[in-house]
């Protein structure tokens, strides 16, 4: 309560229990939606799957009164128990009723990596769907978070995020559902370059995915950037129709981008086409809005 | 054109959960408010329940194991 007390936000807006609140921040900062996603559920939650399944229906179900209280500028990313492939894709319908713009999952899915093709059929729902599968930094591995101290985020919550990308890009899943669509989230993407190296070295073995570029040129593939990152030299690789952005608020942490709009637009570095591109066009397509 | 934050957060609040606990309570799969079994050590971390007790839940039968997570470890 304390520090949630100190940061600039109301609680009822951090918490959304006061969606006025809520879209106020918003308005203050020029942005129209907000695909919101979780801070508990940033980890894996209980190893009782029903119970993880029952709490994970009582977010989507708290978020969607939001979206529908908020008259759709905020929008979410559904959870799901994806241990149970049937029971995720049961409750990605349910939610995508009620507003949801994305399925989100963890850099891996407890103890299985992403491309692992027993996930397929769930992946082919949200496809069916029109929802993008949106890898966000979290603590998705119980080994890895327990083997790694999580008082620094980058082993156990942001190395997963490319993990997830390594083995979703290395895997057919692209090939295998036309109109699937992923986005990587809260990490960055200066580890883009690096990791379509590693993933073309693969490839060149396996032989089930097509060159990695293809995938984000032609918007399957999105990721997120943050200001302090050399955008421009990766949009030199992957094209810049790729890069969403994301404001973290109301978090405190250092991904957190607090007037994300304003400062975007007054960049020198980017084309002013660019930016509207990374504010709107991407996203848009991204989720499908 | 409209402009998209494409990663925003909530902050889970107890509020979110009540509706919950008394669908499962009610459907008797789990007993809210036992602590012979914890949802977890801790604490809630975020939000303005932060530093209250994270609701403990016991099942009713069969063997239940909540994942004993410690929150003060992640942010």
């Amino acid at each position: 309560m304390e520090a949630a007390s100190l940061k600039g936000e109301s609680i009822g807006a951090q918490e959304m229990t006061d969606i006025g609140a809520r879209l106020r921040d918003m308005d203050k900062v020029k942005i129209d939606t907000q695909v919101v996603f979780p801070s508990l559920f940033l980890t894996t939650t209980a190893e009782d799957l029903s119970l993880e399944a029952a709490l994970l229906r009582a977010y989507n179900s708290f978020l969607g009164e939001c979206s529908a209280a908020s008259k759709g500028r905020i929008r979410f990313g559904a959870l799901v128990p994806i241990r149970d492939v049937d029971a995720s894709i049961k409750e990605l319908k349910r939610a995508a009723k009620m507003g949801a713009a994305a399925a989100m999952l963890h850099g891996m899915a407890w103890d299985k990596l992403l491309g692992d093709e027993s996930l397929f059929p769930f992946y082919e729902e949200a496809a069916n769907l029109n929802l993008p599968i949106c890898v966000h930094l979290g603590w998705g591995c119980p080994a890895m978070t327990d083997i790694f101290d999580a008082s620094t985020n980058f082993y156990s919550a942001i190395l997963p995020v490319t993990i997830g990308f390594h083995s979703i890009l290395t895997s057919r899943v692209f090939e295998s559902i036309p109109n699937l669509r992923f986005a990587f989230l809260e990490a960055g993407c200066g580890w883009v370059p690096y990791l379509v190296r590693q993933v073309r070295r693969d490839n060149a073995r396996r032989r089930k995915a097509r060159d990695p570029i293809e995938y984000f040129k032609t918007g399957r593939v999105f990721v997120t950037c943050e200001a302090d990152e050399d955008i421009n030299s990766v949009a030199e690789l992957i094209g810049e129709d790729s890069f969403v952005l994301g404001s973290d608020y109301p978090h405190g942490d250092p991904s957190r981008q607090e007037d994300m709009v304003a400062e975007f637009r007054e960049r020198k570095d980017f084309s002013p086409r660019m930016v509207e591109k990374m504010l709107c066009d991407s996203p848009r397509r991204l989720y499908g809005l | 054109m409209i402009v998209i934050d494409a990663d925003a957060h909530v902050e889970e609040s107890q509020a979110m959960f009540d509706r919950l606990i008394k669908s499962i309570t009610a459907a008797g799969r789990y007993r809210y408010g036992s602590t012979a079994t914890r949802f977890s050590e801790n604490t809630m971390p975020y939000g303005s329940s932060r530093g209250k007790p994270i609701p403990s839940w016991s099942a009713k039968a069969g063997p239940f194991s909540a994942r004993p997570l410690s929150w003060k470890r992640l942010r």
